[in-house]
Formats: C-alpha cells, structure tokens, sequence
C-alpha cells in the first residue's frame, strides 16, 4: 500500500491550465519528495523524515467528507492545500479586481477543513531592470504580497510565499522558502490530523459499554493511525500502533462472538493454501468496513499487517517468530472448533501458512537484504516455521498410519481428540502437498523428506546444530520405519556423538539404543562397531544412571542385561581385542598398600571395582599395572567371574618380587576379548597433581640378587660380582641377565665362587641355574668390557624364575643397582735407588670415607726376572686397618742382580670394608646363635640388619673392634624394643659377638686387588760420598779414624761420585754422559775449598774423584755437605739428538754422616770444689 | 485475573550446556523425549540470542520459540545457569511477568538446592560435570512448584515460596546469584 502526502493546488481560472502555470507544476513536483522532514510521532519525538513522498493534487479531485464512515487514513486527504496565482508585485490592479475574489473563494473552501494547512504562492517575474525607474511612483501603494498578507493572514504563521520564477529553472535557492512553507504546512497539518484521530479513538474507545458500538468501526480508527503513519514513512510508530489491536480485539470483540459461529470463522474453499501474510488475498478493508469479517480472518489480516510492517522497519527476524506463535496458538483456537471443518482442514492451514509465511520471508529477505546475524536469525525462523509444517505432516501422517504412533513422531502431536467433522464435503482442502499425502504413502514420504530436507538446511544456514540433530532423528527413525535399516542404522550410531560433548546423556543414549534396537533388526553380526554402539550405549545409561530412559520399555534393567550378556558373548567369540578406555560402568580402587603374601614371593593388593551397571558383568580378570622407578612394571591380577552391581572386593596377586613405592599406571578390566583399561589420568598440558602410588613393603625372604665388585680386581680384567639369595624359593630354574649401558658382559667367562656353594649352571647369551636350594646363596663373578669409563654403573637386573613348589609359574624379577668401578683402596709407589737394591714403598690409601681392613700386601717377581729378587720388610701379623685419614705403608726391598727388568711386578693387596667384615662375622654369628637355639634361619635376615642398623648409628665399637675383634653392640631402641624370639636371639649373638676376638691369621672372604708395577727406570744412578782424607796434625785420617777435627782446621777430602747405569734401559755400558756436579752450600758450618763444581763424564760403574778441602767455620756436630749431580747436556746433545737429559737419581751415602768438630785452642775453665771448713 | 499459564516442563541446563535436570509434569510420561529435545534445542536459541546481543542484560530471555502446542521461555541466572520453560500453548496473551515470576520461583529453587552445604554432588562419577544431580529433595521442590501455583494461581506461589525460603543473605558466596528480588 503505497501512500503518498496529498497536497491540492488550485489557481485562478485564467492561470491554470496555462503553459506558466504547467511549467511552474512541473518545477514544484521535479523538486518533490520533501526532503528532512520533521513530523512529531506519538511518542512525542520530532522524527526526521529523510523523503516524503508527496503528491500535488488538483484541489477539484480531492473526494469530499463524509463518503464513508470508516475513515481511512488521514493522508487519504490533503494535508496542505496550496492556491498558485501569478501576478506581477505591482499589478494591484489585476489583484484587487480579479485574483482577491478568486482567492477569497478558495479561501473559505479551505480554511474550514479539518486538520489541514493551506499555503498562498504568488509567483512573479524577475524585475525588469528598465522599468525600475516608472514604476517607483507608485509604490506608496503598497505590493501585491503585502496585500495578500494583509488579507489573508489571520494569525501569527505567515502563509504567503512570493516566487520570483525563472525561466531557466536552476536556482535552488528561490525555491528554498516554498519548500520551508510545504514542510512546515505538512507538518503542523500531520500533527494536528493525528491529534485528533487519537482522540477520537480514545472517545471511541470510551463508548465500549454503549449500545449500538461497533468494532469493526472501531478498529478503523485505530488501524487509520497505523496506516497515516506507514503512509509518511514513521513504519515503527505505525507498528507500536498494531500492538494493541489484538489486546482491544481480544477483550472486546473477541468474547462477543463464541468460537464455532460463523461469524469466527467462516472458511471458504482455499482459505486452508491461501499466503498467510497476504493482506490481498482477501477484500480485508471491505469485509470489516461492512463488518463481516470473520475472527479468523481479522487474525490473520492483523497478523499480516504487522508482520510486514516488522519487515519494513528492519525487524525480519520477529516475523518467523510472530507467525510461528499465531500459528501455534490460533490452531489451538481452530482445534477446538476442529468439528467445523473438514478433516485435516486446521493441518493443511496449518501447513500451508507456515510454507508460505516461508516464502514471503524469503521474499522481503531478498527486498530488504538483512545482515549476515538478522539473516541467520531469519533462516532459523523459517526453518522453525517449516518444522511446524513438517509436525502437521507427522500428525497426518500418524493419524493415516503411515507413521508409526512414537517419538520422535508423536513430538508434535498435540494432546487431543480429533472431533468428527460435521461440516459437509463442500469445502475441500486445497492445499496440493496435504491431498497428495492423503491420496498415497510415497508422496507422503517424499513430501515428507523433502521438507524436512529444507528444513535442515535453513537450520544449517541458522546456525541452529541441535535442531538439526532432532529431524536427522525423525529422518532416522522414518528409515527405520520404512525398512531402511541399514541406513537409519547408519545415521542413528553418528548421532550419538553429537549429544556427548554436552554429556546430554538422555538423548545419546536415546539415539544409541534406537541403533542397537536398529542393529537387532538388521540381524547383522554382531561385530566390533556393534561392540562400540553398546559400550557407548552402557557408557551415556551408566552417566545418567537410568533415571532419564527415554527409551519407552517396561524393564531397563531386563533390556541392560539382554545387552550385557550378549556383550560378554561377543567378545568372547572376536578375535581381535577391543579396546576402550576409561568407561564409566566400572571404576577401580587399588588399596595404596599391598600385602606380603608370605608364603611365597610375591604380594596381594586389595581392589575395589565398582560396578555401576543394574546388572552383574561376567569378565575373565581383573588387572592393575604398576609403574616403579627405572621403568619397573608390575601387573598385579586375578581372575573374576562376575561382578555385581556396587562394590566388588578383589584381591590380585603378583608373584614378582618387588617392593617400593609404585605409580598406579593404568588398571584393566578384561572380558573376552574386549579390554576396558583405565589408565591414569593424564590431562595435556596440565601437570598430574595427584598420583595414586601403592607401596610394596620389602620382603627379605624373597628371591634376592645383589651385584658389588669383584672381590678380586685385577686392573687388566674388570669383573663383578653377583650374589643370588634364594630365600624361601627352592628354585628349579633361573635365568639370570644383566644389561648396563655401554657395557658387555661375558657370560660365558663367568666363574662360579665356590666358597658360596656350588649349583649346575651354564652360561650363553645369560646365566641359566639350575636346581637351588631354599636359604642358600650362589655367587658368581662375571668379567665384562667397558665402553665408555663411567664413575658408576647402572645395572638392570632380569631374573627369571621358577620355584619348585610352583613350577608352572615363572616369576620376573626386575632389579635395578648401581655399581662404582672405582675401588675404595689406591695405592701409591716411592722408590729408592740403591746401586744394585731398589726401595719400594706401597702406600694403601681409601679413597672414601669407608674403614678398611687389609690383611697382606704382596710384591710379586714376574717369573721371567730370574736375578730379580724382591724381599718384603718384616711383616708385622695380623690385619692393618686403613682409616680415610690414616693410610699404612709397605715396604719391598727388590735386588736386581743384573741389567734393567722390563716385566712388570705384580702388587697384591688384600682386603676388605670394615663394613663387610663386620657383616660377616655378624651374619655367621647370627647363623650359629639360631642353630644352636634350634630356631628357624628365617629370623637370620631380620636380625641381622637390626644388628647391623643399630651399629650404624652408633661408633663407639669401632676402635675396640680394631684393637680386639670385640663387636660391643650399642644400646639402642632397635635392640631393646624386640620381643619374643627375636629379643631372645638378639641377646644371644650380642654375647657372641662381645665374645669375637680377631683371629691370628685372616680368615674369611678377603678381596683381592691386583696391581701391575713397573720396576722404575734410573739412566744413571749416582752415589757420592766425600771421603775425610786428612788434617794437618792427621795427615792420613783412617776411615774410622777417632782423630779430632777443630773448627778452623783445613781438612783434605775426597769426592768420590760412583755411576751406575744398571737401571737404566740403555744395556749400553760403553756409553758416556757429561754430568754436573755441585757440593751444597753450607755457608754457616763448611768452608769448601777446591772445585766447588763441575763436570765430568760418568761411564757405567766407574768412580770419578775430586779432591777438596773443608774447613769448619764452627764447633759442633754437624752433616757433611751433599752433592747435586745433574746431567749436563752438551750443545751437542741438544742439536743433534733433541734426546731428553738422563734421568739421574743421585744418592748421599754419607747423608746420614755426622762429623764432630771441636772448638780449635778452646780454654775450658772448671771450679774445683776445694773442701769446705766443716769437712775438714 | 486468574494465570492460565500451564507449566509442562522445566530443564535446569549448567554453563557448560550439561543437562542439570529435565523434569516433566505432564503425565504420562512417554513424552519426556519431547522436553529432552526442547532442552537441547533451546540451546540453539539462547546461543543464537547472545550472539545477536552481545551479552544478556536482563536473566529474563522472554519466549525462546514455539512448538504445536508448546511454548518455550528461556531464563540465563546471572551465573549462567539456563532454565527452560515449557509452557503449554494456548491462544491468550501471556504476560512476561508472570513467566518471570516462574522462572525466578525456580530460580529460587535452585539456589536453595545449592547453597545447601550438606547437598551430597554426586561422588562417585565426575562431579565437576554435574554441579547438581537429581537431588531429591530439590527435586521435589522442582515438583512442587506448578502444584503450588495451582493452588494459589493468582500469585503463583512465588511469594509464598520466597517468604518460606528467604536464603540467609550473608552467605557472601551466593549473595550474587540471588535472583533480584
């Protein structure tokens, strides 16, 4: 309805109709719509109108008053009337004599007529320059347009504009002040038009209760305001307008007419297909002005009035939503007086208003073209209309059989009986889709699918997900209804998935029970993906614990079991395993502590699974893996048969030896071939604050095996040594391997330490064993080969064992040692070179902080060395201890007879840790006290180590243990806290071990380490002496001569330097050095004269003599001077050769020599006690 | 004027769209399907309205969408806890008020439920999913509710139910998640 602002226009007879005059009409209406406009809406607001579409009228055609009584809009009439006259500002004359009355005429026609403006346009000629001059005599008189102000305007607006028009047409500006007049008029006029229509829609309003009121005339007015205020464009204030009509019509008109009258409706052939929001399909104007228009009618025009005055102001998206709710509730209304139509009349209304609502949509979309989040909120509109279409095809489809009477069908059917129709067949249903569905099941389908098809699409284009989820539903279960199994199948096991990240539990157990009800009608095997249907099924029943089963059955438990057991078949019989991680039905609670099993290796853990299914699961075992340090793994298991609803308590066993604290790693539940595995909880990205650990407490009559150095270390040959400890096992068999980075071992060089015991074994890629008795221990010593030096060696241990109790099972034990290559003793070497005896000094060290027992050290002669000798020091008998701080020397004394040794001589040294002597003698001690009481040798380990930790705190024993081999245990807790048998055997070896006193001779297991030493090499071996020769009064001093020597005193002497190259390497005896010489400086006793240095040429075993005289400076005892000899290495030898100097070992055979020298003429005066008078 | 409004469903949904509680009081009860749908659906709804405003202003979401014979009122609490209405369809003009009333009524409820220190959260299963489980006294609170704005339809029992469980405001936790009064 396109309404425009009426503005008439009128002219003096001989003007209108002129060429001026059409010319002056053309510019006016070239210059039309208004432009900004300011028009008051009622919410009393000054809305800029940007373009107002306004039409100039001639004033004759304008229809008069009172035609009808049903006033339409109040732009129907003029709302400005405008009278053009032309005529020249000085032609009084003409003015007064024709245009006056003329304009008078117009003037009282127009004045009178309600709620409009009117506006006088003169129109002159731009003033013609020449004819200025004449025409001023007479302006006294006045102008044409003061006169016409004059005349007509009677209040404060003036309503005369004055024109001067051009010809050209171009100037804007001269139009200015008309178009100001025409807004202004139009406005005032509009303002003043609505004014009083509210009142009189007010007034009418008011007459309600009066006889004789009629709505129809009623809503006229109101629907006039709307219309007045579309007309100008104010499209909001026209729909506010609207929103009371169904309020007025609801309380007034409404219960004046009963539902089921003809007067509420009145439905004629093709009202159940018309276009809803149609406002043309029927003469809606006519039938309520002659008022009889039916309720059903006047709802559907009031609805599309203000649906498409929504769509005009921008608010599309109310539309969908609008008509959807009218839809839903005037059916109800319809429904109600169902009887009086024919049978699917309301649905096929019903269905076709939603599609064409649809589809006018559609169409002021593309008009209107709303932004991208208005269209979505559209499209999902729509599609929420088209999806009420499709729930009349549900209902016609059910009510004809051709759906079945379930959800998801019955979702929209509403509660209620359908009514017999008892209107004749006259008014068929038009509506094509609803009589093809009638007519036959397929095109029912078709029509059916293809709806809900572009349903589905304007969610997708909506953004609606979850109500697209809801028809992939309905599409599935029309397949499933259909036979389509395999199809619905299909879509109903991908629907669930949707449902779950929301844990929507109820409508994804739904969707995963319809696919397994699906699946059984298939009669497809029941395979791994039916495997996954039913373990999600189970997964989202246990999540909502049965309490929102949508599924219609009388006994969920029943209907849970019936798929449990069948699980449980089906996993039995797949071959491939299945796994699933963490399903809800089952959780499993490991005790953080297990249990010894005692009797055996081996421990117990207490679990807790706890069923959460209605019904009891049969699974094989249950199973829980622990992860220690080192990659350590322990699965403890035990199988089940089934488990109940609730808590089962489980007890698993794992028969390898282990203690320590464990990560639980994951735990699994194992039925058939189908694992449900629970592994520790591990969120990406987040660190795991809570660990559930179990602790293993150890147990010491477990199978043990212990690694620590060879006892024998030979430096050329790295071995170790291994201890196996059967503890309670008699053990049948075990195979026994070590691996350690970059380190290989020789297991075929491995060497059984006899004094352990003796036991079958063979060795190839490991260490097998054979037949061990319980309680006994086996060593071994395994030479490997380093890669890489490494300060300590880690070690993994893998044993592999059976017992001979259980010789089925085959235990693993996995140990992890670290082992220091390193030894606790070094030892260090100082030489003496005599001419033909070498002085060696072994110096034993410990190289921690441990105490260490040596027992005998040896120096041992390659046997090559015929003329080697070595002779050791007297041995002093009995063990040494070694402190860190305190190391002990031993001292050989090797004669060479002839030429250099170049085999090296072997250094042995015996010993052992203070530590593992102790524990030994406490270990045998122990041993003896319990055979002696006839107790169990069970006891042996648990007493030993409290002996042992209780020495360890205390070391008080420790020097006396030295000095005696008493072991006097420390008073401790440990001691005196122990009852019963224990306190009984502790007492009696703490007697036996004060007893202990060392033996004479070392017994017990010594270590051994080999050291290969070489003899030193010595180039040249230089003894020097100085020989006293003689004195003045002495000329020939004998060599033990007792002749006095003074201070002062001359003494002639001899330095003698006897070389030796015997060890050297060189067997060159010819060979010749230059040697230096220098006699030390002792500047306070000796005066030397003589050469005081020099060189001379050393040859083997040859003696070189210097003589020089010494003179003591002072009386007294003291040492003769010592000589340096150096190898003096010749320019020669320097440049030739580039030879390093000869090594020189220089030795003072007179170093130990003392000389006495008296004080030369000394006086010496002594008092004689002569007697004293009482002795006389 | 009596309420003609008829109470068919209510779904309590957490913030992180998890179903809380989705009671029908229509009986039979075959068609809780039906309301399980309008729940999850109405998701759609409220998501589509928060992207189109920005954020929620007013807890009050108005009419969600309509169904044959239902209609569907959604309400966000200001911790985002979203109640669905199910209201049956009928052809009068329902006030918002009235619904609000409803909806702050089981608002209340729910608060109730929860500031409850000795509610037992479900143990066993993942609690942090399911901030509240079918609590059966809340529940029943939940049951109550038409029932008693049946009785007293004018006021539909919302005044009668907030004197009768005025919350302690100085729990200072839950003071911000008090509907305004």
């Amino acid at each position: 309805m396109d309404q425009r602002v009426l503005i008439s226009h009128a002219a003096p007879k001989d003007f209108h109709g002129t060429h001026n005059w059409t010319k002056v009409c053309t510019s006016i209406s070239s210059r039309l719509p208004l432009r900004n406009v300011t028009l008051r809406s009622p919410r009393n607001a000054s809305t800029p109108i940007a373009d107002l579409n306004v039409s100039l009228v001639p004033l004759e055609s304008v229809r008069e008053e009172s035609v009808s009584q049903i006033p339409g809009s109040v732009l129907e009439k003029p709302l400005l009337h405008l009278y053009i006259l032309y005529c020249q500002d000085d032609d009084l004359e003409v003015y007064r004599t024709i245009l006056k009355k003329e304009l008078k005429d117009w003037h009282s026609l127009v004045v009178p007529k309600k709620n409009s403006e009117w506006l006088i346009l003169q129109i002159v000629r731009p003033p013609d320059p020449s004819k200025t001059a004449s025409r001023n005599v007479f302006r006294l008189q006045g102008t044409v347009q003061s006169k016409l102000k004059a005349d007509f305007n009677s209040d404060d607006r003036d309503r005369v504009v004055q024109l001067t028009y051009e010809s050209d047409n171009s100037n804007d500006l001269i139009w200015a002040e008309l178009f100001h007049k025409l807004k202004e008029g139009v406005s005032t006029a509009f303002s003043n038009a609505i004014a009083s229509r509210t009142e009189e829609v007010r007034r009418s309003e008011g007459q309600q209760s009066m006889p004789g009121w009629n709505f129809c005339t009623f809503f006229g007015l109101k629907e006039s305001l709307a219309t007045s205020y579309e007309g100008v464009g104010l499209a909001e204030d026209a729909y506010n307008s609207t929103m009371s009509w169904k309020r007025s019509f609801s309380t007034s008109h409404a219960s004046a007419i009963s539902p089921g009258s003809a007067r509420w409706s009145n439905p004629v052939p093709g009202d159940d297909s018309a276009p809803l929001l149609s406002i043309s399909k029927k003469p809606y104007k006519d039938l309520i002005l002659s008022n009889k228009i039916a309720v059903f009618d006047f709802r559907i025009y009031i609805l599309a009035r203000q649906c498409e005055l929504l769509a005009k102001i921008g608010s599309l998206s109310d539309v969908p939503r609008k008509v959807a709710s009218f839809l839903g509730a005037f059916s109800k209304r319809l429904f109600e007086v169902e009887a009086h139509f024919p049978k699917f009349f309301v649905e096929s209304w019903i269905y076709s208003s939603a599609i064409t609502a649809v589809e006018q949509c559609t169409a002021w979309q593309r008009h209107y073209d709303p932004d991208g989040l208005e269209k979505m909120t559209v499209d999902s509109g729509n599609a929420e209309l088209l999806d009420l279409a499709r729930s009349q095809l549900e209902v016609i489809g059910i009510e004809l059989g051709y759906l079945p009477r379930e959800p998801p069908f019955t979702i929209g059917l509403p509660k209620r009986t359908r009514r017999a129709s008892v209107v004749p067949a006259d008014i068929p249903i038009t509506s094509e889709d609803i009589t093809a569905t009638v007519e036959g099941q397929d095109a029912f389908y078709d029509i059916y699918i293809r709806l809900t098809s572009q349903t589905l699409g304007l969610y997708a284009e909506g953004g609606r997900r979850k109500f697209a989820l809801k028809l992939h539903g309905a599409l599935a279960a029309l397949d499933l209804h259909r036979g389509h199994l395999y199809k619905a199948l299909t879509t109903f096991s991908s629907l669930h998935g949707h449902y779950a990240p929301h844990s929507w539990t109820s409508l994804e157990s739904y969707m995963l029970s319809r696919a397994l009800d699906t699946h059984a009608l298939t009669k497809k095997a029941q395979d791994g993906e039916w495997m996954h249907i039913l373990l999600n099924f189970l997964k989202s029943y246990v999540e909502h614990r049965g309490a929102d089963m949508l599924i219609p059955i009388e006994n969920p438990t029943a209907y849970v079991l019936k798929f449990v057991v069948a699980l449980k078949e089906v996993a039995s019989a797949t071959e491939t395993e299945t796994r699933h991680p963490d399903h809800p039905a089952f959780s499993i609670h490991p005790d953080n502590k297990a249990k010894l099993a005692g009797d055996r290796d081996g421990s117990y853990l207490g679990v807790i699974v706890r069923n959460y299914l209605p019904c009891d699961f049969e699974v094989g075992e249950v199973t829980v893996d622990l992860h220690g340090r080192d990659g350590e793994k322990h699965r403890f298991t035990t199988p089940v048969d089934t488990l109940q609803p609730g808590k089962n308590r489980l007890t698993l066993f794992c028969p390898a030896p282990a203690s320590g604290l464990f990560l639980i790693e994951s735990s699994e539940i194992r039925a058939g071939n189908l694992l449900l595995q629970y592994p520790q909880k591990k969120v990406p990205g987040k660190p795991v604050t809570h660990h559930e650990v179990v602790k293993i407490p150890p147990d010491p009559l477990a199978l043990d095996v212990r690694i620590f150095t060879s006892r024998k270390v030979d430096l050329d040959q790295r071995c170790l040594s291994l201890k196996v400890s059967s503890g309670r096992n008699s053990i049948q068999k075990l195979e026994l391997k070590l691996t350690a980075p970059s380190v290989a071992f020789r297991y075929r060089e491995a060497i059984l330490d006899e004094d352990a015991g003796k036991v079958a074994y063979e060795s190839s890629d490991s260490l097998k064993i054979q037949d061990i008795a319980n309680d006994a221990a086996v060593g071994f010593t395994i030479p490997y080969v380093e890669g890489v030096a490494v300060q300590t060696m880690r070690i993994e241990v893998e044993v592999t064992y059976s017992t001979r109790k259980e010789p089925k099972l085959e235990r693993v034990l996995h140990l992890v040692t670290s082992l220091s290559p390193s030894l606790p003793v070094s030892v260090n070497v100082q030489d003496w070179f005599r001419e033909s005896r070498l002085i060696s000094t072994f110096s034993v060290s410990s190289t921690t902080h441990q105490h260490l027992r040596v027992a005998e050290t040896q120096l041992i002669a390659p046997e090559t060395e015929e003329s080697l000798k070595v002779v050791p020091c007297a041995v002093r008998k009995g063990t040494i201890t070694i402190t860190p701080s305190q190391p002990a020397k031993f001292m050989f004394a090797l004669d060479a007879v002839s030429g250099p040794i170049k085999d090296s001589l072997l250094f042995i040294v015996k010993y052992r840790l203070l530590r593992e002597e102790v524990a030994g003698i406490i270990e045998d001690q122990v041993r003896s006290a319990l055979s002696d009481a006839g107790k169990s040798q069970d006891l042996r380990p648990t007493v030993v180590s409290r002996l042992i930790e209780s020495l360890e705190r205390d070391p008080s024993w420790v020097s006396m243990y030295n000095i005696t081999g008493e072991i006097k245990i420390p008073e401790t807790k440990l001691i005196s806290g122990a009852d019963g048998e224990m306190a009984e055997v502790l007492m009696d070896t703490e007697k036996r071990l004060e007893a202990h006193r060392h033996p004479e001779t070392p017994v017990g297991v010594w270590r051994e380490l080999r050291l290969p030493v070489d003899v030193p090499l010595k180039s040249i071996v230089a003894i020097t002496s100085i020989r006293l020769l003689g004195t003045p009064f002495n000329p020939n001093l004998a060599a033990d001569s007792k002749a006095p020597l003074y201070a002062g005193q001359p003494i002639s002497a001899e330095l003698r330097i006897h070389t030796s190259f015997r060890w050297g390497l060189d067997s060159d005896a010819s060979r010749q050095y230059v040697l230096n010489y220098q006699i030390e400086d002792m500047t306070r006793e000796w005066l030397i004269g003589g050469l005081k240095q020099g060189d001379f040429i050393a040859k083997n075993d040859n003696t070189y003599t210097v003589p020089v005289t010494l003179m003591a400076l002072h009386h007294g005892e003291f040492p003769l001077p010592k000589i340096k000899v150096e190898a003096q290495l010749s320019m020669r030898d320097l440049t030739m050769g580039g030879q390093a100097p000869p090594s020189v070992e220089t030795y003072q055979s007179h170093s130990a020599v003392k000389v006495l020298v008296l004080p030369r003429g000394g006086r010496s005066t002594y008092v004689v006690a002569m007697g004293s008078a009482s002795d006389s | 004027m009596p309420s003609t409004l008829k109470l068919n469903a209510v779904a309590f949904i957490s913030p992180q769209n998890h179903p809380i509680l989705i009671r029908t009081f229509s009986k039979p009860d075959e068609n809780a399907i039906k309301y399980h749908y309008i729940a999850h659906t109405s998701l759609d709804i409220i998501e589509e309205r928060a992207n189109l405003h920005g954020k929620f202003t007013d807890c009050y979401l108005g009419l969600l969408y309509s169904m044959e014979d239902v209609a569907v009122y959604g309400y966000v609490t200001p911790l985002k806890v979203k109640i669905v209405l199910a209201l049956a369809l009928s052809d009068s003009v329902v006030k918002d008020v009235e619904v609000i009333m409803l909806f702050k009524a089981m608002h209340m409820a729910y608060y109730n439920a929860i500031s409850n220190p000795f509610l037992r959260l479900e143990s066993s299963m993942d609690s942090e999913h399911r901030p509240v489980t079918a609590h059966p006294r809340w529940e029943s609170k939940v049951e109550e509710l038409p029932q008693t704005r049946r009785r007293d339809c004018p006021s539909i029992g919302v005044v009668n139910l907030g004197s009768q469980y005025t919350p302690s405001t100085t729990n200072p936790v839950f003071t911000d998640t008090l509907p305004y009064p």
